[in-house]
């Protein structure tokens, strides 16, 4: 070892020292970035004595992939779970005031009421007017659940450009990454980026990574369909403005694959768009057919001449009874209150809404229909096994058991949205414990850097008298 | 016996200290070139034959040698042609007028034509990738060239393999002529093809476009499997199926299709060789062969796992790689890396008796033996080492003592010349 290899040595103590320092710093100021995962700067030595330093990026696969997992999953449920939100606010909130069911039970009792006074006139108007208030229940909670399913499907649309822009993003980062890596330069930040990228892919789809050489990844979604290799690939969608109960929304298509729609209220959606699906083609029209059967249920009940016209309510301006037992998409949207029957009450009582009178003699105590109706709200009749729930049930029943089956799926998604909140932040903070800043130990590696820098200096020093010692008896 | 030996002695003495201070010297002034390698005297006596009652004084002779086989620090640079042997070997560099030249001094730097060239003005020289991976002459400089980089403007490469791995799910619902009711596969570019699962791989055609083959699974019995190809930009959209060509005609046929089967107790392939060759004529012949092997059918959802395809798009080079092995790779603007020239290093028998050149460059002479080429990591040539320069082995403090030594030395004899003067004016005053 010579004098000058020993200045050589503190040269690189000094190289060395400065850039763990900047690395300190560039931690330092990144300690808030969720984004950004530490970085460490080694010292090693090479096979030819001399020492070099090497940054190293804290990574963790397998904890990345968990977080992007829940990620996926807590953004499905919770679209899943605003969905169920919103259509709960379409029945009037906590007390259900607005839906269905409370103005059948209102007009249940109109009847009761009309039933033991079919003389009095006021109260036949008062008939009129909850059959009235039903049939606006039913056309808004119809044309309300449509509109869930519009905005649904507009929310497809925003999230599939959003998917396509943050692919094309995708490809910049990874290109980076790998011409990076291949020559040998410093990918680092580069991965930050693609790694936060890829968090926000996964909110809108469930993504699986394979690896490729230079750090190059190949991303799948969940369902194995291939959603960037090299470039990034076409996802599709056409959007419908207008939804009606008998409208189908159109698939997404990611590289030619339809997606397929997410199930059930603990949602098996991986990202937004299976959840989107899900509420635009289950929930929704589930819901819809429920609301359709109800509008089939008062039809029926209120059938004239044996039950074959319909009387106080009909489907438009149709006077066909439905099929028992059949759905008839978009019922609810096109129910209304017979004009006749505006015009005059009565014709409720005699039943010549659209039929025969069942009074001829024109009596004003006539309640033989109108018991036969009130009866008929608490008598069983057949519902369509499409609509998801009980087929042999009153009207009264189905109508609450409609809201049960609303109010169960949404609290089972708040229990699971709740749930995987949870997973999401654990897995999260499991994430940032292995990958982010802590400033205590970036502050004392700073002391450390200290100190050695100024071990170096001295070692520097101590040389240069040496050399000077050695100059001086040369003179 | 005679004064005017002894004086003659001194003069040779006080030439040899001259000489090792001429060595110092440089070997100071040059304390810090790159790849410098120091200069010391060694010296040998000159003797007279004398009697043994009288003293005939001889001389000294100088020997000028050249630690030139001695490796010197690796300083580490920012540049990665900054090239440093760590062994025995040299770079072969050529001079202006193209003569061949060994030399340690790596400090390269590309010049306006792209040649690599130190700071002695050498340029760097190695064999060429362009017929195929070469082979080291031996003997001579024989087949080396000036490396040159950055010239080949836009380059680009057809792929011809690839490779796709995945499980298949063994429970998937059977698709095709025996399912229940009958479908119709994807290989017949049907517009109600049903199939299984899909993916698809980016290849890059002669011309370097970028073309995605579209690969479908199709469960068509138990433990049985269709892969279909097609081309994407061919698809219908949507749907995908059918795939037409240019006119809008719906294609008779897929690029290609194969069965695979798979062994029911183990999930694993059988078919052999599992390969698919994709033969796509439509811009420009061209063959793809994918290999399928490691394709796996158990109980589990499809699972898409690794896949590469080779070939790439047409782009320019971007940055330049020197591996240990001396490969020279051109990193090109997508990131694909493709070997361009092979640095060879020299060496000969005796590398301390090499003639010397000005620019720190040697030329093998009959001293030193014959040149013998190999590649970095062979034989005793060593390895190359990017990022770093060889210091030059000169040791200051050793100089400086070496020095201070050569003073006092050179002080001696003048004394010595002086006392035989002083002796020779005694005898001269003996006469008057």
């Amino acid at each position: 070892m010579s004098l000058s290899s020993a200045m050589n040595t503190a040269q690189a103590i000094f190289n060395n020292t400065g850039t763990q320092t900047s690395t300190v710093s560039k931690n330092m100021a990144n300690s808030g970035n969720a984004d950004y995962a530490k970085r460490t700067t080694i010292v090693s030595t090479t096979l030819f004595g001399a020492q070099v330093s090497t940054t190293v990026r804290a990574q963790n696969e397998v904890l990345m992939r968990q977080n992007l997992t829940a990620i996926s999953q807590n953004s499905g449920q919770q679209s899943v779970l605003s969905a169920l939100g919103d259509m709960r606010s379409v029945m009037g909130g906590t007390n259900y005031e607005m839906s269905p069911a409370k103005y059948l039970e209102a007009l249940r009792n109109k009847i009761h009421e009309y039933a033991t006074r079919p003389s009095d006139q006021v109260v036949g108007a008062g008939v009129i007017s909850a059959a009235q208030d039903a049939v606006t229940a039913l056309n808004t909670a119809s044309s309300e659940i449509q509109r869930v399913r519009a905005d649904a499907d507009k929310q497809i649309e925003a999230q599939v450009d959003k998917l396509n822009n943050l692919l094309s993003e995708f490809k910049a980062a990874n290109d980076m990454v790998t011409t990076e890596t291949a020559r040998g330069g410093d990918p680092n930040d580069a991965l930050d980026r693609r790694d936060s990228l890829l968090k926000q892919i996964s909110e809108i789809v469930g993504v699986s990574i394979v690896n490729r050489e230079n750090n190059d990844v190949v991303l799948y979604t969940s369902d194995g369909t291939t959603l960037f290799e090299t470039s990034p690939r076409k996802v599709t969608f056409q959007r419908n403005l207008f939804y009606s109960a008998s409208t189908t929304g159109n698939a997404i298509y990611i590289d030619g694959v339809a997606v397929d729609a997410a199930k059930s209220a603990n949602t098996t959606a991986l990202g937004s768009l299976p959840a989107l699906l899900q509420v635009r083609d289950d929930i929704a029209p589930t819901f819809q057919s429920q609301l359709d059967e109800i509008a089939r249920g008062l039809i029926t009940i209120f059938a004239e001449n044996g039950g074959t016209i319909a009387g106080l309510f009909q489907n438009g301006t149709s006077t066909t009874v439905p099929a028992a037992g059949t759905l008839v998409p978009g019922l609810a949207a096109s129910i209304v209150v017979a004009p006749n029957a505006i015009t005059n009450p009565s014709k409720v009582r005699d039943g010549s809404v659209n039929g025969t009178t069942q009074n001829p003699d024109n009596n004003s105590s006539f309640s033989t229909l109108l018991d036969k109706y009130d009866q008929a709200f608490d008598s069983s009749m057949a519902f369509d096994a499409a609509a998801g729930i009980d087929v042999q049930k009153t009207l009264i029943t189905f109508s609450s058991n409609s809201l049960s089956w609303l109010e169960s799926l949404r609290s089972s998604a708040t229990a699971a949205g709740e749930s995987k909140t949870a997973l999401l932040s654990r897995s999260a903070e499991a994430y940032s414990n292995m990958t982010g800043v802590s400033l205590d130990e970036e502050l004392s590696l700073m002391l450390d850097l200290e100190q050695s820098y100024k071990a170096a200096t001295k070692l520097v020093s101590a040389i240069d008298e040496m050399l000077q010692a050695l100059l001086n008896i040369a003179s | 016996m005679s004064i005017f030996g002894t004086m003659k002695t001194a003069v040779a003495g006080m030439n040899a200290q001259a000489n090792r201070l001429g060595t110092v010297g440089d070997n100071i002034a040059n304390s810090s070139t790159v790849g410098y390698k120091r200069a010391s005297t060694e010296f040998s006596s000159l003797v007279l034959p004398s009697g043994s009652s009288s003293y005939q004084s001889g001389g000294v002779t100088t020997n000028i040698r050249y630690s030139i086989s001695e490796q010197g620090n690796l300083a580490y640079t920012t540049s990665s042609t900054d090239l440093a042997i760590q062994g025995n070997g040299f770079f072969v560099v050529q001079s202006a007028n193209e003569q061949a030249y060994m030399t340690r001094a790596g400090a390269f730097q590309k010049d306006s034509e792209g040649y690599l060239v130190n700071s002695a003005g050498y340029k760097l020289m190695g064999y060429s990738y362009a017929a195929g991976a070469p082979a080291a002459v031996v003997n001579g400089f024989d087949g080396l060239v000036p490396i040159q980089i950055g010239q080949g403007g836009l380059t680009a490469q057809a792929s011809t393999r690839g490779s796709f791995g995945a499980n298949l799910n063994a429970d998937a619902v059977v698709v095709g002529p025996l399912a229940t009711p009958v479908t119709t596969l994807p290989s017949s570019n049907d517009p109600t093809a049903k199939y299984s699962d899909k993916s698809s791989l980016t290849a890059y055609d002669s011309l370097g476009r970028q073309v995605l083959y579209d690969f479908y699974y199709t469960k068509t019995d138990a433990n049985k499997w269709e892969v279909t190809v097609y081309r994407q930009d061919q698809a219908t959209p949507g749907t995908g199926f059918p795939y037409v060509d240019s006119t809008g005609t719906p294609l008779t046929s897929s690029l290609s299709d194969i069965t695979l089967e798979f062994d029911p107790a183990t999930g694993k392939l059988t078919t052999t060789p599992a390969s698919i060759t994709i033969t796509d004529s439509t811009t420009s012949p061209q063959t793809i062969e994918i290999d399928l092997s490691t394709m796996t059918q158990f109980g589990a959802k499809f699972t898409p796992g690794k896949a590469t395809i080779d070939g790439k798009a047409a782009n320019a080079i971007k940055d330049v790689e020197i591996d240990k092995d001396g490969t020279v790779y051109a990193i090109y603007d997508d990131s694909s890396v493709e070997p361009l020239y092979r640095i060879p290093l020299a060496t000969v028998a005796s590398p301390d008796k090499l003639t010397i050149e000005t620019g720190n460059a040697y030329s093998p002479g009959a001293a030193s033996g014959v040149v013998i080429i190999g590649f970095p990591n062979q034989g005793n040539f060593g390895q190359i080492v990017d990022n770093a320069v060889e210091e030059s082995n000169v040791d200051l403090a050793g100089e400086l003592t070496s020095m201070i030594e050569a003073q006092r030395s050179y002080t001696a004899n003048s004394k010595v010349f002086q006392t035989g003067a002083d002796i020779m004016d005694v005898l001269i005053n003996l006469k008057r």
